[in-house]
């Protein structure tokens, strides 16, 4: 039988996704800096600055005031009401999308967003960040978000509100792995023939949840244009640009599959040359300027697919 | 072990106690309690309101710093019991009283013979806010009005039933009278099964059904959908439970359109042609071209489509002059005039402030008086004759002459107390109960159970939620 979305259902699920996958990535990458941080390191040249970067708002004087700052920053990130993409509001929003999508996710999911919600807004959640317990906290967190895609494969239906979410999720994680791995590259002028050590590419890796594969997956040195190909081409590994675009490619199939309509195939035009432009380039002939071009030029591509999607889909008002 | 029995001390009817001692329909339920201690009764009770946290049934208050705070309605974990001897006469009251208050709807909107015969003033009808002249002469579905009742009782000093106000609009609280429910199995699963409770859960099949049958177009699978104003209203949890268990869109005003004066929904695969909407907002909401210009929650065009009967709307629109508090006082007549019956359920005695004599009466003894305004309802613009202040009776002595007919008094009646776990202590407290009753072409059907509301504060006899009230579950026992 044929199943009808509402636009703004079918947006609420869109939104739900990408919150709550930006919220894994940012805690994911907290985690990782904020347990590095214990180790006194001489790579470490930038702190939380990434993070900071690509998550929050802060200026530039902000960031490099605070970017070595991790007392500032667990709870600048956690539960800053300022923050407008600290953890606390991004649950806010995912929640509040879950709530005008409630009756297509399932009762499960909505449990957990909604303890989860509760959890974050717990008035002594701020003390607690500046004792011993923050680590706890961060590791309940990241366990909370895995339980979360947990229970959402398990529990919901295919069809139009999946495909819905996981395009949501997948362009999300998608503009995460670009931005982390500019800001890594950024730092070295996208030299991929420099010799940064592994303990500098740790901190992407770990933050990518890739460092277990690239370790099994390359040898040793140079890892420069090694860690290229693994965040960008690698098809196996889950946060790659190509495997979260082949992932989205699939489910707009789906979504397409019954739709004439001329913006329907303009659109699937378009994000089969953003594709494309990543599948065809030679990672084994990249040069610098080649490399910075490929993240600037897919981000903004996939930023400006991710507009026309809404408009085609969520227009409802 | 709790001490019950000397802390009890029932003035009035109590529903647990009579002076003889614990009434048999509470016998074993007050033999489990006496057999836990406070710590196990508290933790069931944190038992319940984790539950209500987690699932989301909360309403939000908001501080100083704009920032809100997640709260749960109160649930008192001692079930409040019904025997099934009283349930059959509180059944057959609201059939009878529904069947009757639906016939004067159908005759009000068309040929009005209750007002040429001269059983109810004009004026009255005239006056009333809620009388809805667009839809006069309007055919609706198996010409039923109110497709969903939540009649509220209370129990008078000997036990019997009253009829406090009859909810014909959008009566809300059903999901609590389920959910409730949920959570009763969940701490006291084998006191629930040992007293042969009654099931409730069919509620939203039965709905569903009634809501299906309301369609418009002969197609076998119409779309039905439920309409709420949005995320932001206080009975949002309400809306989605029940559209999620009747397995029917939630849409918002936004999220429909009226097209050629058909409805249809807004989907990712274009519009969709809507048949029903169980609507959860008030009348004067549901079109911006007819009644306020300026919300947006509804959808403009609306009543056109409804009026040409390409769409059912349930409840039917202009259904609050039939549970207008000045209109309550002739439900008796209309039960004799459309019936040819006795009232089965009584109405608390009413008064009315456009009669100056009953005035006259009123304003000598209002500390023995509540006062209502007519067209009010959730608790609002109630005055309690014996908590009031001096200033507070002058208020209202200007306002009632300033416009009688917005105005009822009703003397004080004490409500039925049940015990309730409060502070790790059983006090008594006042309770109400709202039975939901559903009429479709089958005719009525009352899910045996209702919404038992607690007054939580001591002495209180005002009930609603939005005044600091909370539930209980109600079973009918066999």
């Amino acid at each position: 039988m044929k199943v009808n979305m509402l636009s703004r259902v079918a947006d609420g699920m869109f939104w739900l996704s990408r919150y709550m996958e930006r919220t894994d990535g940012m805690l994911l990458t907290l985690n990782t800096f904020y347990i590095l941080s214990f180790d006194k390191e001489m790579n470490d040249s930038q702190g939380y600055k990434p993070l900071l970067e690509y998550y929050t708002d802060l200026t530039k004087e902000q960031i490099n005031r605070s970017q070595y700052d991790t007392s500032y920053v667990l709870k600048y990130i956690i539960c800053d009401n300022q923050n407008y993409n600290s953890v606390k509001n991004l649950v806010i929003k995912a929640r509040e999308n879950a709530r005008g999508s409630q009756d297509k996710i399932t009762k499960e999911l909505w449990e957990h967003i909604n303890s989860l919600y509760h959890f974050m807004n717990s008035p002594e959640l701020p003390k607690k960040l500046e004792t011993n317990d923050a680590l706890n906290i961060i590791t309940k967190l990241n366990k909370d978000l895995l339980l979360y895609n947990g229970i959402l494969h398990v529990t919901m239906p295919r069809g139009l509100g999946w495909w819905f979410s996981s395009i949501g999720k997948h362009i999300e994680r998608c503009l995460q792995t670009i931005s982390l791995t500019q800001a890594y590259y950024k730092t070295i002028n996208y030299n991929l023939d420099g010799d940064e050590d592994l303990l500098y590419w740790r901190r992407l890796l770990l933050s990518l949840s890739g460092y277990e594969l690239y370790l099994k997956s390359y040898s040793n040195i140079p890892h420069n244009r090694k860690i290229v190909q693994q965040v960008i081409f690698n098809r196996d590994f889950a946060h790659s640009v190509t495997y979260t675009l082949e992932y989205i490619d699939k489910y707009l199939e789906s979504l397409f599959k019954d739709n004439n309509l001329s913006e329907a195939r303009k659109l699937q035009n378009q994000f089969g040359r953003l594709k494309s432009y990543v599948e065809f380039t030679d990672y084994h002939h990249l040069t610098n300027q080649q490399l910075e071009e490929l993240l600037t030029n897919t981000k903004a591509q996939l930023i400006q697919f991710s507009t026309d999607f809404s408009k085609l889909f969520f227009s409802y008002t | 072990m709790l001490e019950l029995l000397s802390k009890l001390n029932p003035n009035g009817w109590d529903e647990m106690f009579s002076s003889k001692g614990v009434r048999s329909s509470y016998r074993q339920v007050l033999q489990t309690l006496q057999g836990l201690n406070q710590e196990s009764l508290e933790s069931k009770q944190k038992q319940a309101s984790d539950f209500f946290m987690n699932q989301g049934i909360t309403f939000t208050v908001y501080g100083d710093d704009n920032q809100g705070i997640e709260r749960i309605f109160p649930f008192d974990i001692i079930p409040r019991i019904i025997t099934q001897k009283d349930w059959i006469e509180v059944e057959e009251g609201i059939k009878q009283r529904l069947k009757a208050l639906n016939l004067f709807l159908e005759d009000i909107y068309n040929e009005q013979h209750i007002v040429k015969e001269g059983i109810i003033p004009a004026s009255l009808i005239a006056s009333c806010p809620h009388y809805i002249q667009e839809v006069h002469g309007i055919k609706i579905p198996h010409d039923i009005h109110v497709h969903i009742a939540g009649i509220d009782l209370i129990r008078g000093a000997k036990g019997e039933f009253y009829v406090l106000e009859d909810n014909l609009r959008c009566p809300s609280g059903v999901s609590y009278m389920l959910e409730n429910r949920e959570i009763t199995k969940r701490i006291f699963p084998k006191m629930l099964t040992s007293n042969n409770v009654s099931m409730v859960g069919n509620y939203p099949m039965i709905l569903h059904n009634i809501l299906v049958s309301l369609s418009p177009r002969g197609v076998s699978n119409p779309n039905v959908v439920l309409l709420t104003p949005g995320i932001y209203n206080s009975a949002y949890y309400e809306h989605t439970f029940l559209a999620r268990q009747m397995g029917i869109p939630l849409v918002e005003g936004r999220d429909l359109v009226v097209n050629n004066s058909k409805v249809y929904m807004k989907t990712t695969s274009g519009l969709q042609q809507v048949d029903v909407i169980y609507r959860r907002l008030d009348d004067e909401y549901l079109d911006p071209l007819v009644f306020k210009p300026d919300s947006a929650l509804g959808v403009p065009g609306l009543i056109s489509s409804y009026k040409q009967g390409n769409v059912a709307i349930v409840n039917a629109v202009g259904n609050g002059v039939a549970d207008d508090k000045a209109v309550y006082v002739y439900v008796p007549d209309m039960i004799k005039y459309y019936l040819n019956e006795e009232p089965i359920l009584k109405n608390v005695p009413t008064y009315q402030m456009e009669n100056i004599e009953e005035r006259e009466l009123v304003f000598a003894n209002m500390e023995n008086m509540v006062i209502k305004e007519t067209n009010q309802s959730g608790g609002y613009g109630m005055i309690m004759g014996n908590k009031a202040t001096e200033q507070e009776f002058k208020k209202a002595k200007i306002a009632i002459l300033e416009n009688p007919r917005n105005f009822i008094a009703q003397p004080i009646i004490q409500l039925s107390t049940v015990p309730c776990l409060i502070d790790g202590e059983l006090k008594l407290r006042h309770v109400d109960l709202r039975p939901y009753a559903l009429y479709g072409p089958n005719g009525v059907e009352i899910v045996p159970g209702g919404l038992t509301r607690v007054a939580l504060k001591e002495g209180s006899l005002v009930v609603n939620s939005s005044q600091g009230g909370g539930s209980k579950d109600t079973w009918i026992v066999k």
